[in-house]
């Protein structure tokens, strides 16, 4: 990366910042000596975010029957995984949710685009039988975070980017590398390695449109990509304009094709038939955390 | 579309309900609905299973009276051995079939076409000397969907119009339904999904119907075609694009396979079909590449 972005992208740092207990919270699931009770309680410390997870944990979303009154009982529901996946999803969000509403840039695509893709992820990894712990869902959600970087501030050479991509008809990726020396992948990634994030997450914000390059996060990765693109072309899209994909000619159907062998026989009218209907659920999960 | 009528609410109703006062409805014996259930399959592939024998009944009821059968014993013996059995073959095929379509039908798919496929083709062929697109509505029904694609054609890519020859057939297997295509005449119904700028433009309104104009009229060809006629559907080939939409779930999978198989072999390479937005290929053919469009699906042949 230039030497100039970075200087510029370390402001940023300050600008935007994840609330302090977030990292307490995770780094606390993380240690295998934390009880259930003290995790509880650090989260409880935090008003806003113990409203969230009772919401989620309550939401038809999640399809719990009975009441879930308090954290430790979401956190014995959920399990801690996907606890701690909300609320690394939650904390991002709430350290972007002032940024502001630009002409370029609508907010609300912006996250229907997000939690769609993280919905479709979800459901994807579920039906195949891929065993993620919520981290598909929170990819899904971060994934373009590099997007709102670009918009929020190097505002001028967005607006040039959109502008080049326009007139030549090559993809923002391009643009965004001639234009401001790095893509909206390479800077989120570069953000949430600064933020100390998980190593899959910083993977799939990285590397999701070439998911091969992911290493050992592959096959999460190729889970993102084929979700972004579907969630695209389902009209929850937010940048290029998608209107046509093969998508087993897709990288990360390929990847995911020699993990998983059932693929080759998939019925994926069908299968993707199913993903549409699920994604509808994204919003439902989109309007709590919005609240 | 030939297609008929399980569960739309849209279907015919049986002509005459014995509870408004018509005749009583006859009885259609076990052995008389596998007759005359083979024999309707034999004539267009589609399919009565044993659990739609009701179906049937209903909606042969009326044949039956009308011709002043005594039952569909008769009713049978009289379609494969009376000379004008053969015109009632055709009122047999209304019978049992349901014409349920409307111009724009399935937005997505429509969009697909005018977004994605006809530009596509079109840049393809502008460059070679004598080009024609060729686009096939298979089952077009009252011909609402071939018009669809004429007008967008028209409106959209009328500056391709000099440069590329714009070929557009539409068939189906009743010779009535076709009729009423070349006419061009719409009730509301049909009209429900057109966007007003196309009505506007492409219709001329005469009391409550709707008569579409003579310029998208003579972009579109009818011509009577039995899709599970092979000989026949050998003769449709070089085709850029074909839909053929809700037809395919009505027929067994033997019939599916072999009308899937002339429409591949209808396609020039690159071609698009487009079947019914809730059907699919999957265990019928793996000769198509499938294409996801925006919020709709498609079958390349490479």
């Amino acid at each position: 990366m230039q030497q100039k972005l970075q200087e510029q992208l370390e402001k940023i740092e300050n600008i935007a910042t994840i609330p302090g207990n977030a990292f307490q919270i995770i780094q606390m699931i993380n240690d295998p000596d934390s009880s259930l009770q003290a995790i509880s309680k650090l989260i409880e410390q935090d008003m806003s975010l113990t409203t969230k997870i009772l919401k989620i944990a309550n939401s038809p979303f999640i399809g719990y029957v009975s009441e879930v009154d308090t954290v430790q009982r979401a956190l014995t529901i959920l399990g801690l995984n996907q606890v701690k996946n909300m609320v690394l999803a939650i904390a991002l969000y709430s350290a972007f949710i002032n940024f502001k509403e630009t002409e370029n840039f609508s907010r609300e695509k912006f996250w229907q685009h997000s939690f769609g893709t993280g919905q479709i992820a979800r459901t994807f990894a579920n039906k195949l039988n891929i065993h993620m712990r919520g981290e598909e869902f929170v990819g899904g959600v971060i994934h373009d975070i590099g997007k709102i970087i670009i918009d929020q501030y190097f505002p001028e050479q967005f607006e040039e980017i959109l502008r080049h991509s326009q007139e030549h008809q090559i993809p923002l990726v391009e643009s965004e590398i001639k234009l401001l020396g790095a893509d909206h992948m390479e800077i989120g990634g570069w953000l949430l390695r600064r933020w100390k994030f998980p190593e899959n997450l910083i993977a799939v914000v990285s590397y999701h449109h070439t998911p091969s390059k992911a290493d050992k996060y592959q096959e999460l990765v190729s889970i993102i990509q084929i979700s972004e693109v579907l969630c695209e072309l389902w009209g929850v899209g937010f940048d290029d304009d998608v209107k046509a994909c093969v998508i087993e000619e897709l990288e990360g159907w390929q990847i995911l094709q020699n993990s998983i062998p059932r693929l080759a026989g998939l019925d994926i009218e069908m299968f993707t038939m199913e993903l549409y209907q699920e994604m509808s659920k994204a919003l439902e999960f989109f309007k709590i955390a919005k609240s | 579309m030939n297609k008929p009528n399980f569960s739309s609410p849209f279907g015919k109703q049986p002509s005459k309900p014995s509870f408004l006062g018509g005749a009583p409805k006859k009885e259609l014996s076990e052995s008389d609905f596998k007759e005359i259930r083979d024999f309707i399959y034999s004539k267009c592939g589609i399919y009565f299973a044993d659990n739609k024998k009701y179906l049937l009944e209903n909606r042969l009821n009326s044949r039956v009276e009308d011709l002043s059968l005594k039952s569909f014993n008769e009713y049978i013996k009289f379609l494969k051995f009376n000379p004008s059995g053969r015109g009632e073959m055709n009122k047999l095929f209304d019978a049992i079939t349901i014409n349920e379509t409307s111009f724009f039908r399935n937005l997505p798919q429509i969009n697909a076409f005018a977004d994605s496929v006809a530009p596509e083709i079109l840049d393809r062929l502008k460059n070679q000397s004598m080009a024609t697109l060729k686009i096939w509505s298979a089952a077009s029904s009252s011909g609402e969907e071939p018009y669809t694609l004429a007008m967008i054609l028209m409106e959209k890519f009328r500056h391709y119009l000099d440069k590329v020859k714009i070929e557009i057939v539409g068939t189906d297997i009743s010779e009535e339904i076709l009729q009423k295509s070349k006419e061009g005449i719409y009730s509301d119904y049909s009209m429900r999904n057109i966007d007003a700028a196309y009505l506007r433009k492409y219709f001329t309104v005469q009391g409550s119907k709707y008569h579409l104009k003579d310029e998208i009229k003579k972009m579109v060809r009818f011509e009577q075609v039995n899709l599970l006629d092979k000989f026949k559907m050998g003769s449709y080939k070089n085709f850029d694009v074909i839909f053929c939409r809700n037809v395919l779930i009505y027929f067994d999978s033997v019939a599916k396979t072999q009308v899937v198989n002339s429409l591949y072999d209808s396609l020039k390479p690159g071609g698009y079909l487009f079947i019914g937005h809730s059907e699919s290929l999957h265990g019928i053919s793996r000769a198509f590449k499938l294409v996801h469009f925006v919020k709709a699906m498609g079958y390349k042949k490479e």
